[in-house]
């Protein structure tokens, strides 16, 4: 088992559990999964319908029963609107799709992983756990159900995605089961397992961050005024340059995002959504988040070791600096 | 003493945060089945003292050993977390959890199964009528309330060790009564109790030894009837009714002995006897010296062993 080779057991398992189950009771976790991504289909679809009345004429212009006749009918289609291939334009779709919801997956359970830990520490409640396990296996337990959390919120919105999808379609005509089938046989699974790769590693990066900073902040008020700054900024980079991106795939800045630990995931991923990435560059980065996120797990439970047991004073950047040369 | 009796060594140990020293080269050892009492003024280094011995922080230098022997090279967060419980000095629990599942939770991260936990969790609330409680959350619960489940959370577990610090402060008089009598419970069920108090006079009854502490230095330690005994002071209360001057009543009080006075006035006055000094040689310089040719009418006389605190406060003025 890997968790008990890196010194975690049984306990990291018992606290991911608790906090897992924990959270997955709380009613404002569920409202806000369940009726977030409601609210948004919602709000996009008479938005959509509002704006651009010949939608709904577009949508069932293509009256097909299988995935083929659907390919068939929007092939030209598309290669006359937009000027691609069929097959580019659908993978690209998913792949950015999955890119976004990785990310987003990092930047909510990052901050889950950042309250929950600054909610312990003010509540006192963490010295007590600590008599009975390390702080690796307490950030570690942390760590897995946050990114489990995640992944399960991320699940849930693609769910009300599709089943709104399969309900509202038959009502205007709309080829919904095509249009999936269509889709899945376009999965690019090469990038989507390398995305996933990406989404382990650059979260195991942020919820760390997240846990050190959190150990050394007094209450939540204050983790609110910077974690937009921890969490939200590797995340969001890559995803605030994106019109950059979709003008010229090769954009330096992208380039340049790419080698940026933090940024890492968010850049790779969306750049191999929309294009195709040279090998060397995959390797590079790869290895260079590998190495940042070694070296991020290792001072973050130095940081939280100590940063935990401090209370009534956030700590300033520099003696977080001392500590972890220690 | 039999190696087997010892639970808890604390070899040389000292800690320095920032340049000073919390703790200052600290030796003591705590038996099986007594209750430790590790006392001292706040911030005189004991809850930095009790988290090396939970390994939750490690020594600059020293050792902590556990059960006599076996981990005696090893760091000392090797400790067997599953047979230590610990009530830490700043407590807290998870406001929005339920009492039951908190106390299963934590005894479970110790090691306890489920079903064991479940029970003992019941007897424990039903001990405290807090049975109804089990189902309820934290946070509907009183101060006094969440301070007997934090208890409860500390021994549910069945630990050998029970590291209690500070187990009195914010407590009301009742409840510390609950409180002493609590401890006093577990060490009849033979669990083994170290305590850390800065209140002496309030465990000096419940320790069968301490460790006294100041400034991360050892002050006393030992067995405390022997520690009274060593010491050998003793404390003179009276009470009486003085017609003359109370300062010339002083001035005869240092010139006949050497008892030091720590309140004196017309009514009465409180004299520390040091250890060469015996009552009876007081007593006759009393009735002889000071009663004999002065205006003094003794109403009250009390002559005793100092309490803990006194010798703490006198040792700690000889330092």
């Amino acid at each position: 088992m890997i968790l008990e080779r890196l010194g975690l057991g049984k306990r990291t398992w018992k606290v991911a559990r608790w906090e897992f189950l924990g959270t997955l009771r709380n009613r404002q976790f569920l409202f806000l999964t369940v009726l977030f991504p409601l609210l948004l289909l919602g709000s996009t679809l008479v938005t959509v319908l509002l704006v651009t009345p010949g939608l709904q004429e577009s949508l069932i212009a293509f009256p097909a029963n299988t995935p083929e006749e659907l390919e068939t009918l929007l092939t030209p289609w598309v290669e006359g609107e937009w000027g691609v291939e069929l097959d580019r334009l659908l993978s690209a779709l998913i792949a950015g799709a999955f890119a976004f919801v990785f990310l987003f997956v990092v930047l909510f359970s990052g901050t889950f992983v950042l309250q929950n830990v600054i909610r312990e520490k003010q509540s006192r409640v963490v010295e007590r756990v600590l008599a009975a396990l390390t702080p690796r296996e307490l950030i570690a337990g942390k760590i897995l159900a946050f990114g489990a959390l995640g992944l399960v919120q991320a699940a849930i919105w693609v769910a009300v995605g599709l089943t709104f999808l399969v309900v509202i379609g038959p009502y205007w005509e709309f080829p919904t089961w095509p249009l999936l089938g269509l889709l899945f046989s376009y999965l690019p699974w090469e990038k989507l397992l390398l995305f996933l790769v990406y989404f382990a590693l650059g979260y195991l990066f942020i919820a760390s961050f997240s846990a050190a900073m959190g150990s050394t902040m007094t209450d939540v008020f204050s983790g609110q005024q910077t974690q937009s700054l921890i969490v939200v900024l590797p995340a969001v980079l890559p995803l605030s340059f994106f019109p950059l991106l979709s003008n010229d795939p090769q954009t330096v800045v992208y380039q340049v995002l790419s080698y940026f630990p933090p940024s890492i995931p968010g850049a790779m991923m969306l750049r191999l959504a929309l294009t195709d990435v040279p090998l060397g560059e995959v390797l590079t980065s790869l290895g260079v988040l590998l190495f940042s996120t070694v070296l991020m797990v290792r001072l973050a439970g130095k940081i939280f070791e100590i940063g935990i047991l401090m209370y009534g004073k956030s700590l300033s950047l520099r003696e977080i600096w001392r500590w972890t040369r220690g | 003493m039999a190696a087997s009796s010892v639970l808890l060594q604390v070899e040389d140990v000292t800690k320095q945060f920032d340049g000073v020293r919390a703790v200052d080269g600290v030796s003591f050892e705590v038996r099986r089945g007594e209750i430790f009492g590790l006392l001292g003024p706040n911030g005189a280094g004991k809850t930095t003292l009790i988290r090396m011995i939970l390994g939750i922080f490690r020594p600059d230098s020293g050792r902590i050993l556990y059960g006599g022997s076996g981990v005696s090279d090893g760091p000392s967060g090797e400790l067997p977390k599953e047979r230590i419980g610990y009530l830490p000095e700043e407590r807290g629990l998870y406001e929005d959890r339920r009492v039951g599942e908190t106390l299963l939770y934590l005894a479970g991260l110790h090691g306890m199964d489920a079903r064991r936990a479940r029970e003992r969790a019941l007897v424990w609330l039903e001990r405290l009528d807090l049975r109804e409680y089990y189902p309820r959350r934290l946070k509907e619960l009183s101060k006094g309330m969440q301070q007997k489940v934090q208890f409860i959370a500390a021994v549910l577990h069945e630990p050998e060790l029970v590291v209690l610090d500070e187990p009195f402060s914010g407590l009301d008089p009742p409840s510390q009564d609950l409180f002493l009598e609590l401890i006093r419970g577990l060490a009849r069920e033979g669990m083994t109790v170290l305590l850390s108090a800065h209140q002496m006079n309030l465990v000096e009854s419940l320790c069968d030894r301490v460790f006294l502490i100041h400034k991360g230095r050892r002050v006393l330690y030992g067995d405390l009837d022997r520690i009274k005994q060593d010491h050998g002071m003793r404390v003179v209360q009276m009470r009486f009714a003085c017609r003359g001057p109370s300062e010339e009543l002083r001035r005869r009080i240092e010139a006949a002995c050497p008892a030091k006075i720590l309140s004196l006035d017309a009514e009465g006055a409180e004299l520390l006897l040091p250890k060469d000094v015996p009552p009876k040689d007081f007593l006759q310089l009393l009735v002889n010296d000071l009663m004999g040719d002065h205006d003094l009418d003794l109403e009250e006389i009390s002559i005793m062993k100092p309490s803990l605190h006194r010798i703490f406060v006198e040792v700690v003025r000889r330092l």
